[in-house]
């Protein structure tokens, strides 16, 4: 059975146990526009940015979180909680322009 | 004849408000935090602190660690780590002060997360990175100063 599924292919993740904490690593592809830049004509490149997501373990929500522009171009986060190999992991983000990605993964 | 041409342009019309419908209810409305629109718009610290916590009063501790670099040289993306000893959160949050949004992540914990976060940031110029975590009846803080050589925010 695959261990990751990621329909789009935008976010890669780890999820590993030691001594009863499971460590979470995903780096995630989104430009995370401010709406501040310019490009080369001059024009403000509209905001585009992860604005929340959600961490599910075994289909129950254990996180959940917004994201403001501050946070830099293509994600990387890295959280933890208290689990054991084998459990499943999902994690789902939605953007300002309501676009939606997710990733399911097992704890190794 | 032309009841057939009735008929079935009523079928065409209401099926026409299903799918309309349909596609209404796909929509991914249900189930999603509510992104605080005040705190991450806010342009002063404080504001956005308090579009959160509202006037929670504040404890400052040394039970949150902010680990980032002392100078960073890439503003544009400042890897920071942060975690604390305090039992029971259920409520962390991020600020960079001199941000033009101060306010960076919000994050909302249920039993069995470990309150340890790693992420990059967008850092505007040399500024305090502010962490507020919350349990269920305090409210506490931990500062850290943070310096840049290229700023984070400004337009490339």
């Amino acid at each position: 059975m695959q261990k990751t599924k990621n329909m789009k292919k935008n976010i890669r993740i780890k999820a590993v146990e030691k001594s009863g904490i499971v460590t979470v690593k995903a780096l995630i592809k989104h430009p995370m526009e401010t709406g501040r830049r310019k490009d080369q004509e001059g024009n403000l490149i509209p905001m585009h940015h992860i604005s929340e997501f959600r961490v599910l373990v075994n289909g129950i929500k254990k996180m959940d979180g917004e994201w403001g522009t501050g946070i830099s171009k293509n994600p990387y986060m890295s959280f933890k909680f208290q689990g054991k190999k084998g459990d499943q992991i999902q994690i789902e983000l939605i953007d300002n322009l309501k676009q939606t990605s997710s990733v399911e993964t097992i704890v190794q | 004849m032309l009841q057939r041409r009735i008929f079935l342009k009523k079928l065409s019309d209401s099926s026409i408000y299903i799918l309309a419908i349909g596609t209404f209810l796909n929509y991914p409305i249900k189930g999603w935090a509510k992104w605080n629109q005040e705190a991450f718009q806010a342009k002063v610290f404080k504001k956005s602190v308090e579009a959160i916590y509202g006037s929670t009063p504040t404890e400052s501790t040394d039970q949150i660690k902010i680990e980032a670099p002392d100078v960073a040289e890439n503003g544009l993306s400042v890897p920071v780590s942060v975690s604390s000893s305090i039992k029971q959160v259920e409520n962390l949050s991020i600020f960079i002060e001199n941000n033009p949004l101060p306010l960076i992540a919000n994050y909302h914990l249920k039993d069995g997360m470990i309150p340890e976060f790693s992420l990059r940031v967008k850092v505007a110029k040399s500024s305090n990175i502010h962490v507020m975590v919350q349990t269920a009846d305090k409210l506490y803080s931990s500062t850290r100063k943070i310096q840049v050589t290229l700023g984070g925010c400004a337009e490339d």
